[in-house]
């Protein structure tokens, strides 16, 4: 009896971890996802270099960590570096290539993303590199489960930087006038929106959420030229699933990513957790075309 | 206050604009009649710059501005509602409201606000729902409420009528001509040919890209050819 | 200054000619080289190349082998064992090339072995995978412990220390399967078994999930097959988690950079690994004392940083290169193949290297060094 119950409360608390797992590693897709969103809503690209923005930022924490700036200090310039690599992008090749069509530009952004790579070897190096976590590494112990403090940064963070996005896109102009670009872009022209100046604050944004996933994600996974790879993929099928432009969307599709796999991971085998994690994906895509909370086209008109 | 002058805009090989010339004096209302297809929606497209044109040149004030970007030619006062109202769907009524004010200063834009809530109550009373959840004519008075934020000098007005019931159609001509009557010069494309003439100094007739006739409105309601290809015989 | 060194080679071909008959001409010896510089290898590739070139250079200002000079070809395989292929075709049918030093994974490695044979030449694989020497193939050594040969270290230790319930976790790639085959293979020699088996995907930021489920089959030891980044992540999650089990891991992270990125969760970890991770600490009388030590010394002073464990393959098939050369007094393949398999007593960084017509690496269990890690840095256990 006394063997059953310590069982079931082991057990509860191997479920609470790979929620804890789960949440964590979702929340980094999430902030990628979001990344995808809020370029994808102002101009309908997918930007294949959004996980290069989450590489370069938290490639940039790292090195300007070494070259002597304290943490927060390296923090926050490799996320306004990130920004400014994000802005380039929009002026230097989406801008440019406007009047191409949008799948000329989303193969732009894939060879942006093989450039910053490329870039990012040659400026920095092929070695992984790995940021302090921010608040020590003694973990958390919650019934059972234990939560290792850079978790709760990395959750607490996401939720601040979704609540800081909410309040942007519904309180500020410029936050408006980009729904507005994503809502009907002929008619944000004719209202008199600065469009060019839209996209280059959503490559901004999408260049700085990326940086802040790199900097949080330095600590618990290490990061190096191609780290962003895996991750964009992930963070890209979270936008899919949650359905991409769509903010509740992108967290929706980072928890179930993220859970699913810790799940997979945990009670399944783990030798098989991505292609499964893809599998899922392919078949909410044929069920439901705009992801998991997307609304329906067909009404529209 | 806006002269065209040999207006050219194609969708690539398809010229749908052929050497447009005309104008809109100050205080005018003037309307752009003519059949589906005859290239009206581009020509106003190209004239608030989000078309470029082919060949041609816009003045506005005296002033080249066919190289201007879209926003700039709003801020000078050239101001479009576009064909089926085009309302930001996601945002609120009042949001709306706010973007059409985009170029304007804060404490401008809240008096411009004020002014358009004045004109339209009922955008007023529904100020934080959705616009997609407005009626047909209520999302048309906001489309109108929007660029007049913009304080236009010259009001771009595509189709404004579309899909609108006859009480509500009449409303909206009642207040084109309110606002001409406030000094504010109007181009107005409509297949209710008839409504439209009604209201105007001045119309051109278009067909398959070129302006074929211009003249007086009364005039041309009267014209027997006019009459029968676009006003119901 | 070409010059000059054109006169010196000149003075020593011509003081060498009457002695030694077997020197045919003073044409430059030509090592080709393919490595994985670029792509998932690049942490093995790149210190390689680094080494090849410094070492060549070093090589080559004292004077050369047999008074000729060592000429480098160098082609980037990036981790893609169709490139191999192909940069291993060019070396042997447009450069010319003596022997192959080269292949720094299994898979690239495996990949171009048919067309060795076929130019009928040496071949030193930069590779860990016992497959490319197992079966033997007359033309292909090797210098890197195999993943076999550290499992067998491990197993030593934990049945010494009385652990018999393993715990596995493995990586997707084939380092890390290989790996996992050989400790599945060889835990009943060691009168231990396999309590739990857990794999990560590639590029996986987190696995709680994995140690969560180690936990739970209460194992006595874990042994983590894989390398690279990886590694750094299971000692964080293995201190988060499971921190009271004994986590040993193989050369695959030997390295500081494993350490580094461990942010203090590598202290108390094993790793089995070679001398120049810990050349300091061997005693003087240690054969690979003096080669490591001087190694690490040169690298250091060329590059600026320490040298990684990865770095010393590359250098063990120059040395075994160098000395087979002297021996066969040239580079005609047989005689230079011969002279690479009778290597018998040739203190390298990775080991003593004692090799065979049966055994073509040449290192034993005991050229494997077991350490922990203590205080940020590699401390060999006794």
């Amino acid at each position: 009896m006394v063997a059953k119950t310590l069982k079931a409360i082991r057990l509860m608390a191997d479920f609470l971890q790979f929620i804890i797992a789960g949440t964590t590693v979702g929340a980094v897709y999430t902030l990628v996802a979001i990344g995808f969103s809020v370029i994808f809503n102002a101009t309908r690209i997918v930007n294949f270099a959004q996980g290069e923005f989450l590489m370069i930022g938290g490639m940039s924490a790292a090195f300007l960590l070494k070259a002597g700036l304290p943490l927060w200090a390296a923090a926050l310039l490799a996320i306004a570096v990130t920004a400014a690599v994000g802005m380039a992008l929009e002026v230097f090749a989406v801008r440019i290539a406007r009047g191409a069509g949008i799948l000329m530009l989303i193969v732009l952004t894939i060879g942006a993303a093989i450039t910053f790579r490329g870039v990012a070897q040659i400026i920095w190096d092929r070695n992984y590199h790995s940021l302090p976590a921010f608040s020590g590494t003694a973990p958390l112990d919650i019934f059972g489960a234990s939560i290792a403090p850079q978790s709760i940064w990395v959750i607490v963070v996401c939720l601040v930087v979704v609540a800081a996005l909410h309040l942007f896109f519904t309180r500020t102009l410029v936050g408006k006038a980009m729904r507005a670009v994503a809502a009907d872009r002929d008619a944000a022209y004719l209202c008199g929106i600065d469009v060019n100046r839209t996209m280059l604050v959503a490559f901004a944004l999408a260049g700085a959420l990326g940086a802040v996933g790199g900097v949080l994600i330095a600590p618990i996974a290490l990061i190096h030229f191609e780290s962003g790879i895996m991750l964009g993929l992930k963070g890209f099928a979270a936008a899919m699933l949650g359905g991409i432009g769509s903010f509740p969307g992108a967290i929706a599709g980072g928890l179930v990513l993220g859970l699913g796999e810790a799940f997979t991971a945990g009670y399944l085998t783990s030798a098989y957790k991505d292609a499964l994690a893809f599998l899922v994906i392919v078949i909410v895509l044929i069920a439901r075309p705009n992801g998991i909370l997307g609304k329906s086209t067909a009404g529209r008109v | 206050m806006i002269e065209v002058e040999g207006l050219t805009a194609s969708h690539g090989r398809v010229t749908a604009v052929r050497e447009a010339t005309f104008e809109v004096g100050a205080g005018e209302v003037v309307s752009l009649i003519g059949a589906n297809g005859a290239g009206k929606t581009t020509l106003m497209r190209t004239l608030s710059g989000i078309h470029p044109p082919a060949a041609g040149r816009i003045r506005f004030d005296g002033k080249e501005i066919t190289r201007l970007r879209p926003t700039e030619r709003v801020g000078r006062g050239l101001v479009q509602v576009p064909e089926g109202r085009r309302v930001f769907g996601p945002l609120s009524v009042e949001d709306n409201l706010i973007l059409g004010g985009a170029t304007a200063a804060p404490a401008e834009r809240r008096r411009r606000m004020g002014k358009a809530f004045d004109l339209f109550p009922v955008l007023f009373e529904r100020r934080h729902a959705q616009a997609n959840s407005l009626s047909g004519g209520e999302q048309q008075m906001l489309a109108i409420a929007r660029a007049l934020m913009a304080a236009p000098r010259l009001l771009l007005l595509d189709e404004p009528s579309l899909g609108l019931a006859p009480k509500i159609i009449a409303d909206i001509f009642d207040l084109v001509q309110a606002l001409n009557g406030r000094g504010t010069a109007v181009l107005l494309v409509e297949q209710n040919a008839v409504a439209a003439l009604r209201i105007s100094h001045r119309a051109y007739v278009m067909e398959t890209g070129s302006i074929i006739r211009s003249g007086d409105a009364a005039e041309l309601r009267n014209d027997p050819s006019v009459r029968a290809a676009y006003l119901g015989g | 200054m070409p010059k000059m060194k054109q006169l010196a080679a000149i003075a020593v071909a011509f003081c060498t000619l009457p002695f030694a008959g077997a020197i045919a001409d003073d044409a430059p010896i030509r090592i080709g080289s393919f490595l994985a510089v670029t792509g998932q290898g690049a942490f093995l590739g790149d210190p390689s190349r680094k080494v090849l070139e410094h070492f060549v250079a070093e090589t080559n200002a004292a004077g050369g082998v047999e008074g000729r000079k060592i000429e480098l070809v160098f082609y980037d395989s990036r981790t893609d064992a169709k490139e191999a292929v192909n940069f291993v075709r060019r070396l042997t049918t447009q450069d010319k090339v003596d022997l192959i030093i080269g292949g720094n994974t299994t898979g690239e490695t495996m990949a171009v072995i048919p067309f060795v044979e076929q130019a009928g030449i040496p071949f030193i694989s930069l590779a860990g995978g016992s497959v490319v020497i197992d079966p033997v193939k007359p033309l292909v050594f090797k210098t890197v412990h195999t993943d076999r040969i550290s499992v067998e270290s491990i197993l030593d230790h934990a049945r010494a220390a009385g652990q018999t319930k393993v715990a596995a976790l493995s990586g997707p790639g084939g380092f890390d399967q290989s790996c996992r085959t050989n400790l599945v293979d060889l835990v009943d020699d060691y009168g231990a078994s396999i309590v739990a088996d857990e794999q990560h995907g590639a590029g996986d930021t987190d696995m709680t999930a994995q140690m969560t489920n180690i936990r739970a089959a209460a194992p006595d030891l874990m042994i983590y097959c894989g390398f690279g980044a990886p590694s750094s992540i299971v000692a964080k999650n293995h201190k988060q988690l499971i921190a009271s089990i004994p986590l040993y891991m193989t050369v695959g992270a030997a390295s500081q950079d494993f350490i580094d990125g461990a942010d203090g969760a590598a202290e108390g970890v094993y790793v089995t690994g070679s001398a120049v991770m810990v050349a300091d600490l061997l005693k003087d009388d240690d054969p690979q004392a003096a080669v490591s030590r001087a190694f690490v010394a040169s690298y250091s002073k060329a590059f600026g940083s320490d040298p990684s464990s990865f770095a010393g393959h590359a250098y063990d098939a120059l040395v075994l290169a160098v000395d087979a050369i002297k021996r066969a007094h040239g580079t005609e393949p047989k005689a230079l193949r011969d002279a690479i398999e009778a290597t018998d007593g040739l203190p390298g960084i990775n080991g003593v290297y004692h090799l065979s017509a049966t055994d073509h690496m040449g290192l034993g269990p005991k050229s494997l060094i077991l350490t922990r890690v203590e205080n940020g840095r590699f401390v060999p256990t006794e």
